[in-house]
């Protein structure tokens, strides 16, 4: 049976309430179809999508549409942005393209890597948060930068786990850790999740949501992926509101140790 | 006439709007996001808006992305 707790347990990004606590990402998938299907299964509320020049001498194969008809809300991403001015543009553009507030603000410069600039990011997200969007940044584990979005009224946070589409999990954990405890915005983790036991584990630390692409579009079944993400992250919510154990150095036993036989 | 379209030249009849482009390149309105001269047209006015000569446009769509 649902508590009350959990009935009213939703994700609050600006001035919307989501009952589901997993992000989407758009890209990678083999097909139109298959993206659609994996939204669907995921059970998510909100997806990324990315903005590119047109190109006539290719077929345009329409996102909005079927995604519309899924009723997710979008959030397009600046990815390809350099620096504050280029994600500032993309945001301006997409924000007309998309109809919707939220922005995932990214600026890699560096595609090896794809580190999130900290600096452009801050800049760009104290223009855009001016200028009325509800700003997710990208940005590395970093706690300090984390709280300064907070201060300049970013919607959320969103740290890496490790680098994107690595499949490294959350190598960042420590540093995670400390955004969550010192964050009053949510903390939603981005990058690098590799299976659900990763989105589970964000969940169980108390992150207030994950956002997954990589793993669930280059999956053998990216559908039934999509849906063992969605119930990790059930899980590892449940688990965190539901109170997990402290870890402790020796054995404590479950059963009495006294009163057992007399012995002979 | 002619434009600069996503960096290449186009020809357009002169008074096309925006409209007109999205038919021309079998887009989709809703799916484009057009901007003319470095200015972002809102799309209630793409039916209105009517493509100066020798403008430069740029036609943005959403792709999949993370």
């Amino acid at each position: 049976m649902m508590t009350g707790k959990e009935r009213e347990d939703l994700l609050v990004l600006a001035d919307r309430s989501f009952s589901s606590r997993l992000l989407v990402g758009t890209g990678k998938y083999a097909s139109n179809d298959a993206m659609v299907g994996a939204v669907k299964a995921s059970g998510t509320q909100l997806v990324t999508l990315a903005l590119r020049r047109f190109n006539p001498r290719q077929p345009h194969d329409d996102l909005l549409t079927p995604l519309a008809e899924a009723g997710v809300n979008l959030m397009p991403n600046t990815s390809g942005a350099r620096n504050a001015d280029e994600a500032v543009r993309a945001a301006l553009i997409a924000g007309e393209a998309s109809g919707s507030r939220f922005i995932k603000l990214e600026i890699h410069p560096n595609p090896y890597h794809l580190m999130p600039d900290p600096i452009e990011t801050f800049s760009a997200a104290d223009q855009l948060v001016k200028r009325g969007f509800a700003v997710l940044p990208y940005i590395n584990a970093d706690p300090v930068l984390a709280k300064r979005l907070e201060e300049i009224g970013c919607a959320a946070v969103m740290p890496l786990g490790a680098a994107i589409g690595s499949g490294q999990g959350i190598a960042t954990r420590e540093l995670i850790e400390i955004i969550i405890d010192e964050a009053k915005i949510p903390v939603i983790i981005d990058a690098g999740l590799r299976s659900p036991a990763d989105a589970a584990y964000a969940m169980e630390m108390g992150a207030d949501a994950v956002l997954v692409n990589t793993a669930i579009a280059v999956a053998g079944n990216p559908i039934a992926m999509a849906e063992a993400f969605k119930l990790a992250v059930q899980a590892g919510r449940k688990a965190y509101l539901a109170g997990i154990m402290q870890r402790k150095r020796g054995a404590e036993p479950t059963s009495p140790l006294t009163s057992f036989l007399d012995p002979e | 006439m002619k434009v600069e379209m996503n960096g290449e030249v186009i020809d357009l009849v002169a008074g096309s709007t925006l409209d007109d482009l999205c038919r021309l390149l079998a887009l989709p309105k809703k799916s484009a996001v057009i901007s003319v001269n470095g200015e972002v047209v809102r799309k209630s006015e793409y039916g209105s808006y009517v493509v100066p000569d020798s403008s430069k446009i740029e036609v943005m769509v959403f792709v999949g992305g993370g």
